[in-house]
């Protein structure tokens, strides 16, 4: 485990482009069948996020963010289309690679937070180290995201904040390349959901992780540095943003 | 219910059908086990029941040590509740096939009986008629019945022979110390048919006084077969005993009177009988005696005189040889002699002839030489004779000559006229002139004379010499002459001898040709009179072995008759003999040999079906529960919305019912027709290996039908109300949130921190997450240790039974002895004076023997009115050596008893069974009224129940002393050497042996006992086997239902982790490892409670008889662990294939 504070910082700005970009989405088709219809729930999508960015992929219900972010996070497989992430087209991997991707590299939180309810929050994030080769100290991730006091605490005896943030502390302890969020701060309040996106913001920052937030919610997209939004499965606009506003300032 | 909740209840059986589909498979396997099982047993008995009275079988059978005449049938036809009687004659002989004594399965020859039947009763039965005085009905297998008395047909079992016995084989029937002779009317019959009879239904036929006592097969035989005018058995049917089951208490109850009335009309009957016999056969066999003595002095006379000409005939074939080849060789030598001779005087002749024709050539030569010669020669013959002539007048004149000279000289000298006168002769022989002279004087004569005699000798010189001259020559010529001569003579003779030899020639030729043909004659002559001589010799020889055997065939036959009357004479005299204690033995169908068999087998699953399926049951029902209260868990939302849109509880509630009881209705539909077909038939198929039944019946049984269907309909309601319950009681709104997961709550065990921080995370996980979910667990466990507990028991219940012969009769056993000889007399005048014991003491088979008075008697406890048993009371002669033949112990404390004068022992069945305790009393039923002992001890035991009493406690307490009828033998070491094939066979000799003694009636070895106890328990193993299939599959739906349901409760949990990233292993694992130590959670305590289960078992299982052993075989609980595991790991394998499949974006899907 690398400890926390020797991690290497990257400059993050949207001018320095790698040869590749670190997230390569390539006319992605996922095809839904029902009888004789077929849905697509991505429909010909393609576009690209850098290493370091906070990507926002927004969109109203039904839009095809979910999709993107299980085909992102190795959880579906596309149709059709190439998809890559580090320079490995992913679509490509086999079932027990794709495990491996989402073991080593992929880091994930989910709108319900998803904790195991039998385990304290400190067990929930050692779940995590437990299969992780490079895994930070749980210990003091769930220090670093402000649980220090509830370590022992089951899941149901922390408040809705306190579970996403051990979610996120299970999800960046595994120190993965690449940080997928569905729709974070959708279950919490206004001040809860500032703090988790500041800390996520500044884990971008500090660590130079690639964050992708999925949400249906506009007001978030200041602080990302780049928004996709998705309309009925395709991509309507992608905007770069030269100038992210730093979490504490978003208002909705 | 609305007709909207209708459609949604059936469309909801469509989305959960396989769950709909697990409750039908648990209660259907529920009742049939249920049903099936407890239907068996009855089952088993309708069968048999409906057999026996289809085919009429018996309901007793009496039996008489001496025959029974026709007014005995009558009388018994006469005794109140008889139905009928059918009167029957048998015999039990050894079989013969193409001249080889057939051999039963012990190595023994096979006893067959051959049994008398009215055949036309047969075939009108076959025809439809039912007549009450055709009993034992046969079933024909194979061919037809017989229509002569040479024909019979055959027990259609093959088990009992080594020897097969095909339609058209012709069988001879031997006796054993019987004349058949005089039994029946021939020994010689054709099978024309194979049956089956209701008398015989298991392999097992029972016993027989012949033979090794083992009675094998069974043929019938035409009535006109036997000669006898007597019958063996009568077999009875009593009123109204079709009315009750034949294993039932009221059966033996309905039929005690009848059986009762038939022994007490018997005593007179047997007097009256052996009195007209004592009068019969007493003359005839003093008859027979003298009859035989004299037939047998007869038969011996010329058997003796016989057997001296054959060993004339022997000793000359032996002889004979000897002699005539000596004869051969001098007549052969003197043959040859002659022959040389002959050869020699042919040789001669040839050179004979050689020689003549040599001869005649030479002769014929000289002859033509000869006769060419021969005008010279007779010539010359003719000049040699003149010349011979002129020689011998020569010779005169030279003789007158001589003598003139002489004279002259004479004269000379002496000048005498005598003289004188002589000369004067001589000269005028010699032709001179003399005339002169006779004038002259004297002077002057002699002066001529003397001047003359010059000339005179010369003369006489000159003639001589001329004279020798010509002889030399006469000589000459005459040798040539001569040697001519000779020549011709030699020609002559030689023509002589020719011809000489010619006729000796010719003679020889002819003595020859006389000599060869003599030779020829002589020789013809020689060889025939060999050859006569050899034939004689040769047919001699033949005759001498066939003149044996002729002989010995004839003596046989002489012989065989004498033996035959000696058969009868001496059976006669034993029936003399036994005719003071002769008696009836009047037997019931429980006395059939098999009926005993069948009647525990069915106890036997009786017992069972009482425990066995009850367990499963409760296991059943246990798993509705859990899949129901999931399924009200799982529609929760759909629960709440009901109730607020103000459906009441009992509406919706009822849906749920209805959900589970239509389930069970088609489970307990399918169960039925399962259960009373499958697990019925399953269990007597494997019991038909030792039965021959008809084919089960399989009634359906309403009662069981009935109960079984409530009982689960029951269960599974009141588990669908116990879920919905819960549920229902909460507010709708409350239900139609997502029902907050379980918090997550500390542990007890982490309160232990010494353990706790000790054990890895994934053990932690694993500890939480077993005890999250406390019911769960519970029934996880619940069903694992069912299923090992059952499994157990099962195996456990199998050991048991098994575990009977072996701790009864096996090494260390409670029997310790190796066979009982039942004697046909008891020992009356003491033990020392008993003549069979002495036979059986000086036996070297027999190690050890014991007398014993045994009497099967009715016993109970001490008090009033109380269960009567039946005991065998036991009463060994001597206290001092029963340690050697049954080990008196008691089980639980392990005093072993010393058989004393103060109390019995009673066996610890019967004492279980009537509460006595040392020092308590027990009652025993006697014909002459109720005995009372007092209880000294309690021995192990398996089999039956016994009373073992000192014959000084007996004397007291009965009256009277032991009489004892049974004697225990321990059998010598030597009678275990060898392979088992080698102490089988020496067995069968020994039983063999033992019953042709006289005063022995039948003999049982252990061995024996051990065998067939052992095919009874060897189908109960199977039988076992099929619950075991059972347990396994509950096991198996138990654990898939449950793990199903864990797994769909975790759904959202076990994505999460499969997002995390856990390998498929790792995935499985998270759940494997709690089901892990759940399974060994319930196997530890399933063998806890299979233990339990099988003590219960086996205390409510054991039939009256026999006390099942107690223990479990090791391998038992190795393999209920085994199978148990088994199952767990398939639905390991199944449960990791079904997390693979979990799809993680389907689990994790938010309900929006």
């Amino acid at each position: 485990m690398i400890p926390f504070a020797a991690r290497v910082r990257m400059p993050i700005t949207h001018k320095e482009r790698v040869e590749m970009s670190f997230i390569e989405f390539e006319s992605v088709y996922k095809r839904y069948k029902m009888g004789e219809i077929t849905i697509n729930a991505a429909d010909n999508v393609s576009f690209q996020a850098e290493q370091g960015e906070i990507c926002a992929v927004v969109g109203p219900s039904g839009a095809g963010k979910t999709t993107v972010l299980n085909i992102l996070g190795g959880m579906d497989s596309c149709d059709d289309g190439k998809v890559r992430v580090g320079g490995e087209v992913i679509s490509g991997f086999k079932r027990k690679r794709l495990i491996e991707y989402r073991r080593y590299d992929v880091g994930f939180i989910f709108q319900f937070y998803n904790l195991i309810p039998n385990l304290t929050a400190l067990e929930n994030v050692e779940l995590a180290t437990q299969i992780s080769k490079k895994s930070l100290d749980a210990k003091k991730v769930l220090e670093r995201v402000g649980l220090a006091e509830r370590l022992n605490s089951f899941p149901a005896q922390l408040s809705g904040g306190e579970q996403q943030r051990v979610s996120i502390a299970r999800a960046l302890a595994k120190n993965p390349k690449l940080l997928l969020c569905d729709e974070p701060t959708g279950a919490l309040d206004y001040t809860t959901g500032k703090q988790i996106l500041k800390l996520l913001q500044d884990t971008s920052r500090e660590t130079g992780m690639t964050v992708l937030i999925i949400t249906h919610n506009q007001a978030i997209t200041p602080m990302a540095n780049r928004i996709v939004s998705l309309r009925s499965g395709r991509v309507f606009t992608i905007a770069v943003n030269d100038r992210p506003v730093s979490a504490e300032r978003i208002e909705w | 219910m609305s007709k909207a909740l209708f459609r949604e209840f059936l469309r909801s059986i469509r989305r959960t059908i396989k769950r709909y589909l697990a409750i039908i498979a648990i209660t259907g396997l529920g009742i049939s086990v249920f049903t099936g099982v407890r239907a068996t047993g009855p089952d088993m008995e309708a069968t048999a029941d409906r057999y026996f009275n289809d085919n009429n079988l018996m309901d007793i059978r009496v039996v008489s040590t001496i025959g029974l005449a026709g007014e005995d049938i009558d009388t018994i036809l006469a005794v109140d509740s008889v139905e009928a009687v059918m009167p029957s004659k048998f015999v039990d002989t050894f079989v013969e096939k193409d001249g080889a004594e057939a051999v039963g399965v012990e190595g023994a020859a096979l006893v067959c009986r051959a049994m008398s039947l009215d055949f036309g009763l047969a075939r009108e039965a076959s025809a439809g008629a039912d007549d009450s005085a055709y009993m034992n009905r046969l079933h024909l297998t194979e061919g037809r019945y017989p229509d002569k008395p040479g024909e019979c047909v055959l027990d259609s079992s093959e088990i009992n022979s080594t020897t097969t016995f095909e339609i058209g084989d012709k069988i001879k029937l031997k006796g054993d110390g019987e004349n058949l002779g005089s039994i029946l009317t021939t020994d010689v019959f054709t099978i024309v048919g194979k049956v089956e009879t209701p008398l015989f239904v298991s392999y097992e036929r029972g016993t027989t006084l012949a033979g090794g006592g083992k009675l094998g097969s069974f043929i019938y035989i035409p009535e006109g077969a036997f000669k006898t005018d007597y019958y063996s058995e009568v077999y009875v049917t009593v009123k109204g005993a079709d009315a009750f089951g034949t294993f039932t208490r009221e059966y033996t109850e309905h039929i005690k009177g009848a059986a009762d009335r038939i022994q007490a009309v018997s005593a007179d009957a047997v007097s009256r009988r052996a009195v007209l016999l004592a009068a019969e056969y007493t003359p005839k066999i003093e008859q027979g005696e003298k009859d035989y003595a004299a037939k047998k002095a007869e038969v011996d006379a010329a058997l003796a005189k016989a057997q001296e000409k054959v060993d004339q005939i022997i000793y000359y074939a032996k002889n004979g040889e000897a002699e005539l080849a000596k004869k051969t060789a001098e007549g052969q030598a003197m043959l040859d002699a002659a022959r040389a001779k002959l050869d020699a005087a042919k040789e001669e002749y040839n050179t004979g002839l050689a020689r003549y024709n040599e001869g005649i050539v030479q002769y014929n030569e000289g002859k033509a030489k000869a006769d060419a010669g021969r005008p010279q020669y007779e010539a010359a013959v003719a000049q040699l004779n003149e010349a011979a002539q002129d020689i011998s007048d020569a010779q005169e004149r030279i003789n007158r000559q001589q003598a003139l000279v002489d004279s002259a000289e004479n004269f000379v000298n002496s000048a005498d006229e005598a003289t004188l006168a002589t000369l004067i002769a001589n000269l005028s022989a010699a032709g001179y002139e003399t005339s002169f002279l006779e004038s002259l004087p004297l002077s002057e004569v002699k002066a001529v004379i003397s001047a003359s005699l010059v000339q005179y000798r010369r003369v006489l010189s000159n003639a001589q010499e001329k004279l020798a001259a010509g002889i030399a020559e006469y000589e000459a010529n005459k040798k040539k002459v001569d040697a001519a001569t000779a020549e011709y003579e030699r020609l002559d003779a030689a023509k002589a001898e020719l011809e000489n030899a010619k006729e000796r020639l010719s003679q020889a030729k002819i003595d020859i040709a006389l000599g060869e043909a003599q030779f020829q004659v002589k020789q013809a002559e020689f060889e025939f009179k060999i050859k006569d001589a050899q034939r004689d010799l040769n047919l001699a020889v033949a005759n001498a072995d066939t003149a044996q055997a002729e002989f010995d065939k004839k003596k046989a036959e002489a012989l065989a008759g004498l033996a035959a009357a000696r058969l009868d004479l001496d059976n006669g005299k034993k029936l003399l003999a036994s005719l003071d204690t002769a008696s009836w033995y009047v037997l019931k169908r429980s006395d059939l040999p098999g009926n005993a068999d069948y009647s525990i087998a069915v106890e036997n699953m009786d017992a069972i079906s009482g425990v066995f399926p009850v367990f499963f049951f409760f296991i059943a029902a246990a798993v509705c529960l859990t899949t129901m209260t999931r399924m009200v868990e799982e529609e929760r939302l759909q629960l709440g919305t009901l109730k607020a849109l103000g459906y009441t509880s009992r509406a919706i509630v009822s849906k749920y019912i209805f959900y589970a009881l239509s389930a069970t209705a088609f489970g307990a539909a399918e169960g039925l027709i399962l259960g009373f077909r499958l697990f019925p038939r399953a269990i007597f198929d494997v019991y038909s290996i030792i039965f021959n039944m008809p084919p089960i019946l399989l009634p359906f049984r309403i009662g069981d039908a009935v109960l079984g269907t409530l009982l689960i309909s029951a269960t599974v309601a009141a588990a669908a109300f116990l879920a919905c319950r819960k549920e229902l009681l909460t507010h709708p709104a409350q239900l139609m949130r997502v029902k907050s997961p379980k918090p997550g709550r500390k542990v007890w065990l982490e309160r232990i921190g010494f353990v706790w921080n000790r054990m890895s995370f994934t053990s932690k996980v694993t500890v939480r997450n077993l005890f999250r979910d406390k019911k769960r667990m519970a029934v996880t466990v619940f069903g694992i240790a069912g299923c090992t507990a059952l499994l157990l028991s099962a195996f456990g219940l199998n050991d048991s039974v098994g575990g009977v012969v072996e701790k009864q009769f096996g090494a260390g056993g409670v029997s310790l002895f190796d066979g009982q000889i039942a004697l046909s007399q008891p020992i009356d005048a003491g033990i020392e004076n008993s003549e069979v014991l002495g036979l059986l003491k000086s036996d070297v088979r027999i190690k050890q023997t014991l007398p014993v008075f045994y009497q099967s008697l009715d016993a109970g406890s001490a008090s009033e009115g109380s269960e009567r048993m039946n005991a065998g009371i036991v009463v060994p002669a001597d206290t001092s050596t029963v340690s050697a033949f049954m080990r008196l112990e008691n089980r639980k404390t392990g005093e072993k008893y010393q058989l004393g004068d103060d109390g019995v022992l009673v066996t610890e069945k019967f004492a279980a069974k009537t509460s006595v305790a040392p020092g308590g009393e027990i009652a025993v039923d006697t014909p002459a009224g109720t005995v009372k002992l007092k209880v000294a001890g309690i021995v192990e035991n398996y089999t039956f129940h016994y009373i073992y009493i000192s014959s000084a406690l007996y004397e007291k307490a009965f009256g009277a002393p032991p009489r004892y009828n049974l004697v225990m033998a321990n059998l010598a070491d030597s009678m275990n050497a060898g392979s088992a094939a080698d102490r089988k066979k020496a067995a069968a000799d020994l039983s063999r042996d033992l019953m042709n003694m006289d005063g022995i009636m039948a003999v049982t070895l252990t061995d024996q006992l051990i065998e067939s106890f052992g095919n009874i328990t060897g189908s109960l193993n199977d039988v076992v086997f099929i619950f075991i299939l059972a347990a396994g599959a509950l096991a198996f739906v138990v654990l898939y239902n449950l793990n199903n349901i864990n797994i769909n409760e975790r759904k959202r949990e076990l994505a999460t982790i499969k997002v995390l990233g856990f390998y498929d292993r790792e995935v499985s694992s998270y759940i494997y490892r709690e089901n892990v130590f759940l399974t060994l959670l319930g196997i530890a305590i399933g063998i806890a409670a299979g233990i339990f289960l099988h003590r219960y078992m086996v205390a409510v299982a054991e039939v009256n008889i026999v006390m099942f052993g107690r223990e479990i075989k090791p391998l038992s609980y190795a393999l209920a662990c085994a199978i148990t595991l088994f199952f767990a790991l398939i639905v390991n394998l199944l449960m990791h294939r079904s997390l693979k499949k979990l799809s993680m974006v389907e689990s994790l899907k938010v309900s929006e």
